[in-house]
């Protein structure tokens, strides 16, 4: 099936440029040049992914960002001119999945949304039924329960959290987690996991201050489960 | 004990305040010590003078008495004489003001006659105390008295005592001499008194001394305190700190001037802080506005780069310099931009405690399609264990890679070889070739912007010639080293030595700088 | 730095403040020291005075040398006589005792040493001075003979035995000896009298002078003088030392057993005995070396209305000055036939003696009234005491003195030991404790003192030993007291010229200039005038040196009292 892809980059000639690559490699492409439309787009199309440009005018993609995770998961990969500036922190906070910085080239890009278009992660399990603390995931449902509690999680960090339950005695780094969630094969930046983890401790942690379920092992990673049952 | 003083010494060397207090008691002891010395010397001799006066007189009106009441008697006869005489020792020792006279009067030798009256003495005075040169002196004396100091055995202890004699005529018997004593013991007494209330007063003033002068070089040096945190605070930055000013003394004068520093410190910082930020927008903003254009020409630079087998050979080989200049293109503001960063002091860096040989080990293999091309074999010399440094990864890698891409571009297909290495405090990675090497006037420049070591060589990694004048910034950045020698014809060390932690002080590099008669770039 | 110049800082003050600390300890009072020479004393001392400084004995001296060195010694009282002691063996030399006796010579001494080394010494001699002060004239210049024993001591010769006495030249004895009164009370311890007595000028003057007050008055004063010290009380110090013009006696304790107004008397009596001695400022008086308190108590005569005399002429009484006469109010009613008058003290009462006898008057109206009150011939001038009494002496020795008291009662005076005289003259001393008259037995006229012993309430009793006074002069008969000390006789001279003598009793006497036809004779003011009425009823007035005339009318001239 054609993945319909919402671009959203208020520059003509570049919005042009990536919608004729895009199409180019057999996706659906819907191109916007604002906050505005960009949010009407969503909502009438809703689309597979939405590659958000930041600095777009009315709203900007800070915004926009913010106002679709409201509603849905959809994957959303930031664009940006200013790699090193506080914006992309504040789109991963906001709920951005992955970004791109401008110049970009084209298979860094399609990468990026081959990546986040992917069903689940490398090496994660296919199928069945997963326990990790009090959750219970259900990997073909992309469900995860407590008891009966469905929580609501994006796939991105339905992804984070299969991975790491699929070998809940395994510490992931963060380049191990880049690589396999976020298909980086070469380094990145580490910020991705760091927000991402944060987001996903918010929605299933008891206490998001003293994680149970994912945790922290200094100086090398995350992995599942909480140290103490780890000790026993 | 030698520690004690030592460690005493060190604090004394380094308060003021301590210092000038000890200056102050020491001397104002030394001064009260004088002061005492002299008073109680003065108050003494002048005791012993008033005392001396005093005895003087009443013994001359004692003399005097008793030589009229010896003229005057009309006793002729040994009893009435007798009588007489005796009655002198109990008259004069009775004399009102003067218990503690004694009275002696005794007849001069070598007086011829029958006349053998008893010499009456006081009951409790000991004759011996009377010296025999007074003695002397009083029988030559003509119509004077006689004194002398003497040490007055009293109860078993020595007082100073008094001694004052003259001749006095008893009628019909002769020369007689008449001898008073006088016990000073009360003087001395006094004396010891007004010693021990100078002692005391003085052991009181002392740290009284201490405290006022305390108080007062507090009140000195507390606004040097005060200044010296005021700068310190300014040393952090905090550029809005003043030293408060009140008065008209050469305190306030020196906070006032010391204000106008830190106001013409803070005018200048304001002023670069806003040129700074000016440049560092404007480098934002280029960046922006460059690199939205720059990726549209880049995707359009790829597709058509993608579709050139389906153009003629000329539009094909077209496209192939596009795309390879619009890469280089790409390459080069890459690292324009980066430079202006470090300029504009606008760069943010991510530290995080990482194992450095991981990232070593990453640069190498990003750098391994480059040796292949050249046929150059990297060999890896590092420790087992992990290489754990505090550092912004991303660029120590970009640092290692660019070093590794000049070895093999300048290595003319000799091993490379990569170190790395730690001590107890940094940790540090050389990459070495045996290429052509460099000259000391080359050394110099390696580190200059656009600088190249050969212009006329063949480039075929497209370096911009700005990556080790970015490698030493980000070298910097981290507190650390990046150093070069070199030999010409011999090959090249690049040395990269950084603190393990942020804020430590690199001493020593774990790692030797190239081969021990190679010429050393300047220190950067 | 600096931590060796700190050392050494610090070194330096530890160095100083041990420095101090020294110093501050050896501010002590000393211990030793050399021989100092204190204040002269020489100026102070009583030293001795120095008028004749006579020859030590020089090696070689034979006996009569040694004796009449030893006798011209006497001249030097200086330091207890050491020059005369030098001739005394050793023996004697410190109980030889001066102060004994003294003889006043007339003419050199004759000295004799016989083969038992006894030196005999005759002399005439001219007074004599008791070992108490006494001064006695001898003016018919009797023998004496003075004894002395010497031996050689040592190969020299010296005196082993000698009389307690000096021997001295009138000239001399004038120079060497002063008349100082010793004071005693009048019995009702009002008034000072006098007792005359003869001592060396030396510092032990006052010493002797206040043994002499302790041992009381002369015998023939006695019965009319008091002293106020306890019997026994003597010198607790045998010395009145003078030092500064403080004279201090140290008096025995039985002082203290004396009534507190005798303690005043004996005051003042010390005090107006030794403030005659030219160095005497003030007195200290002591009790066994304790120091009295001493209450000044000043006896005084009772003042007199004039210091004129007061002459009675016709026309009545007048005060006597220079070129003037002030006429006594009421006093024209005495009668014209008055031959003499006594005028009390006070000038109030009047005794005058007329052709009947004396009679009595007050002057207080416009003209006294007078009323007879002893009618007894041959009535001698009457005279009044300081007391109030006039006393009537009759010429007769048979007759009694009478003394009248104010009320006119009169009452016999005993006079047992005056019997067989004649009474030539009657003067009263100032206080009233003493009677001086000029007496007549057989051809021979006398000068008279004797002590009047008076009852509890003052009325005259008797009159005590008569002392004749010796003398050359031939008193007449009037006389007069010129002080409290000394009586003016009017005495005989070349036909009807008449000399005043004045005689001090116990001592000596001094004529004045004889002036023709005087028949009275009036002295007492304060000034020491003598006055003498001529037959002629002038006046004559001796002031100083020299005799001055006054006009006048007198019939009689005396001062009151």
């Amino acid at each position: 099936m054609t993945r319909h892809i919402l671009v959203v980059e208020d520059d003509r000639s570049l919005s042009e440029t990536v919608c004729l690559m895009l199409t180019a490699q057999g996706y659906r492409v819907t191109a916007c040049y604002n906050g505005l439309s960009a949010l009407e787009a969503f909502k009438k199309l809703s689309p597979d992914l939405i590659l958000l440009d930041i600095q777009i005018p009315e709203p900007n993609g800070i915004e926009v960002c913010r106002e679709i995770r409201q509603t849905s998961g959809v994957p959303i990969v930031m664009v940006t001119a200013k790699s090193e500036s506080e914006d992309v922190i504040a789109g991963l906070n906001v709920g951005a999945d992955d970004y791109v910085s401008k110049p970009f080239n084209q298979s860094e890009l399609l990468a990026r949304i081959a990546a986040r278009l992917r069903d689940k992660p490398e090496g994660a399990a296919a199928s069945g039924t997963l326990t990790i603390g009090p959750l219970t995931l259900d990997v073909e449902g992309h469900e995860v329960r407590r008891g009966t509690e469905r929580l609501s999680l994006t796939p991105l960090e339905f992804n984070l959290l299969l991975t790491l339950a699929s070998q809940p005695s395994k510490v992931f780094s963060r380049e191990d987690l880049l690589e396999k969630v976020w298909g980086y094969h070469y380094k990145a930046d580490t910020r991705l996991v760091n927000v991402h983890v944060q987001r996903l401790r918010s929605k299933i942690e008891d206490d998001p201050e003293d994680p149970q379920i994912v945790t922290t092992i200094r100086g090398i990673g995350y992995r599942a489960g909480s140290p103490a049952a780890d000790q026993a | 004990m030698r520690r004690l003083f030592r460690w005493g010494f060190g604090i004394f060397r380094r308060s003021l305040q301590l210092r000038y207090v000890a200056i102050t008691i020491v001397l104002s002891g030394i001064a009260l010590i004088a002061v005492g010395g002299f008073l109680s010397y003065s108050i003494g001799s002048g005791l012993y003078t008033t005392r001396q006066q005093q005895i003087l007189g009443e013994s001359e009106r004692a003399v005097i008495d008793v030589q009229n009441t010896f003229s005057a008697s009309g006793a002729a006869d040994e009893v009435s004489l007798q009588t007489l005489m005796n009655s002198v020792v109990p008259d004069l020792e009775s004399n009102i003001s003067n218990s503690n006279r004694r009275v002696a009067l005794l007849r001069s030798p070598g007086q011829s006659g029958a006349i053998s009256l008893q010499s009456p003495i006081s009951s409790s005075l000991d004759p011996a105390v009377i010296p025999d040169d007074l003695r002397t002196a009083v029988r030559a004396s003509t119509g004077h008295l006689v004194y002398r100091p003497i040490s007055l055995p009293v109860d078993g202890q020595e007082h100073p005592g008094m001694v004052v004699g003259a001749q006095v005529q008893v009628p019909v018997a002769g020369a007689y001499e008449l001898y008073l004593v006088y016990d000073l013991q009360s003087e001395q007494t006094t004396l010891d008194f007004v010693q021990g209330t100078l002692v005391f007063g003085g052991l009181v003033l002392i740290p009284l001394i201490g405290a006022v002068s305390l108080f007062v070089t507090g009140r000195i040096v507390r606004p040097v305190k005060v200044a010296a945190a005021v700068s310190e605070e300014l040393a952090d930055g905090n550029l809005t700190r003043r030293l408060p000013q009140t008065g008209e003394d050469v305190i306030s004068s020196l906070a006032r001037s010391f204000n106008r520093m830190a106001e013409s410190m803070q005018t200048q910082i304001d002023e670069l802080s806003r040129l700074s930020e000016m440049q560092q927008r404007f480098v934002s903003d280029v960046s922006h506005e460059l690199r939205t254009p720059m990726t549209t020409i880049k995707l359009a630079g790829e597709l058509i780069f993608n579709s050139r087998e389906t153009m003629d050979p000329t539009a094909k080989r077209s496209a192939e310099l596009l795309q390879n200049q619009i890469e280089r293109f790409e390459s080069l503001l890459g690292d324009l931009l980066e430079m202006s960063r470090y300029d504009a002091g606008a760069v943010n860096a991510e530290f995080d405690v990482q194992d450095l040989n991981g990232v070593v080990g990453m640069a190498i293999a990003g750098v391994e399609p480059l040796a292949q091309t050249r046929e150059t074999e990297v060999q890896i010399e590092i420790p087992s264990g992990p290489v754990e440094v505090e550092m912004d990864s991303r660029r120590i890698d970009r640092v290692v890679r660019n070093l590794l891409a000049n070895a093999i571009e300048h290595g003319e297909g000799k091993p490379i070889v990569v170190r790395v290495a730690q001590n107890n405090s940094s940790v540090a990675v050389s990459v070495t070739d045996s290429g052509v090497g460099m000259t000391e006037e080359q050394l110099e420049h390696v580190f200059d912007r656009f600088w190249r070591a050969d212009p006329s060589r063949k480039r075929t990694s497209g370096g911009t010639g700005l990556g080790l004048a970015i490698s030493l910034e980000d070298a910097h950045l981290h507190g650390g080293w990046l150093e070069v020698s070199s030999k010409s014809g011999e090959g090249t060390t690049f040395r990269l030595t950084l603190p393990k932690r942020r804020g430590i002080m690199v001493a020593l590099s774990p790692l030797a700088l190239g081969e021990p008669d190679w010429p050393r770039g300047v220190q950067r | 730095m600096k931590l060796q110049s700190l050392k050494k800082r610090l070194s330096a003050a530890l160095a100083l403040a041990a420095i101090s600390a020294v110093v501050a300890g050896c501010a002590q009072i000393p211990h030793d020291g050399a021989v100092g020479i204190g204040p002269n004393i020489q100026g102070s001392v009583s030293g001795d005075y120095f008028y004749y400084s006579p020859s030590l004995p020089v090696d070689g001296m034979s006996a009569y040398e040694i004796v009449d060195g030893f006798l011209s010694a006497g001249t030097g009282p200086q330091n207890d006589y050491s020059v005369a002691r030098k001739f005394l063996a050793p023996g004697i030399r410190s109980s030889w005792n001066p102060n004994a006796g003294l003889l006043i010579e007339h003419g050199s001494p004759v000295i004799e040493v016989n083969g038992s080394n006894q030196a005999t010494v005759t002399i005439d001699v001219e007074g004599e001075v008791t070992s108490d002060g006494h001064y006695i004239a001898h003016p018919t210049l009797p023998t004496r003979t003075l004894t002395y024993q010497v031996s050689k001591i040592d190969g020299e010769w010296r005196i082993t035995s000698a009389p307690n006495l000096t021997v001295l030249l009138r000239p001399n004895f004038d120079v060497l000896f002063r008349g100082y009164s010793v004071y005693f009370f009048d019995q009702s311890f009002h008034q000072l009298v006098p007792d005359l007595r003869w001592f060396p000028a030396r510092p032990s003057t006052a010493t002797r002078l206040v043994n002499a007050l302790l041992s009381g008055p002369s015998p023939w004063l006695a019965p009319g003088a008091v002293t106020a010290f306890p019997d026994g009380t003597k010198l607790a110090i045998d010395s009145v030392a003078i030092t500064g013009g403080v004279a201090s006696v140290d008096l025995s304790s039985q002082i203290l057993w004396a009534s507190a107004d005798h303690k005043l008397y004996l005051q003042a009596q010390l005090w107006a005995t030794l403030k005659q001695l030219p160095n005497v400022l003030s007195m200290v008086l002591l009790v066994d070396h304790v120091q009295q308190q001493i209450v000044t108590y000043d006896p005084s005569e009772p003042a007199k209305v004039s210091s004129l005399p007061v002459e009675l002429s016709d026309t009545g009484l007048a005060h006597v000055g220079l070129g003037e006469t002030t006429a006594i109010a009421g006093s024209s009613g005495v009668p014209a036939t008055a031959k003499d008058f006594a005028l009390s003290r006070d000038e109030s009462w009047l005794a005058v003696l007329g052709s009947r006898g004396i009679s009595l008057g007050q002057l207080t109206g416009p003209k006294v009234k007078m009323q007879l009150v002893d009618g007894r011939d041959g009535l001698l001038v009457p005279a009044y005491d300081s007391n109030g009494y006039f006393w009537s002496v009759p010429r007769s020795s048979k007759a009694t003195i009478k003394a009248f008291n104010p009320r006119g009662t009169g009452k016999a005076v005993g006079a047992p030991l005056l019997a067989g005289f004649t009474r030539l003259g009657f003067a009263i001393s100032p206080e009233g404790s003493r009677v001086a008259m000029v007496l007549r037995r057989g051809k021979t006229s006398r000068l008279v003192v004797a002590a009047v012993n008076r009852a509890n309430n003052g009325d005259p009793g008797y009159l005590g030993n008569p002392e004749f006074v010796s003398t050359q002069a031939v008193p007449v008969g009037p006389l007069a007291w010129v002080d409290a000390n000394s009586v003016a006789v009017l005495t005989e001279d070349e036909g009807t010229k008449r000399a005043p003598v004045i005689f001090t009793i116990g001592g000596t006497e001094r004529r004045l200039p004889a002036v023709d036809g005087a028949v009275g004779i009036a002295a007492g003011n304060e000034a020491g005038d003598i006055y003498l009425r001529l037959e002629s009823g002038y006046l004559e007035v001796f002031r100083g040196t020299g005799w001055s005339g006054i006009t006048s009318n007198s019939k009689s001239l005396h001062f009151p009292g």
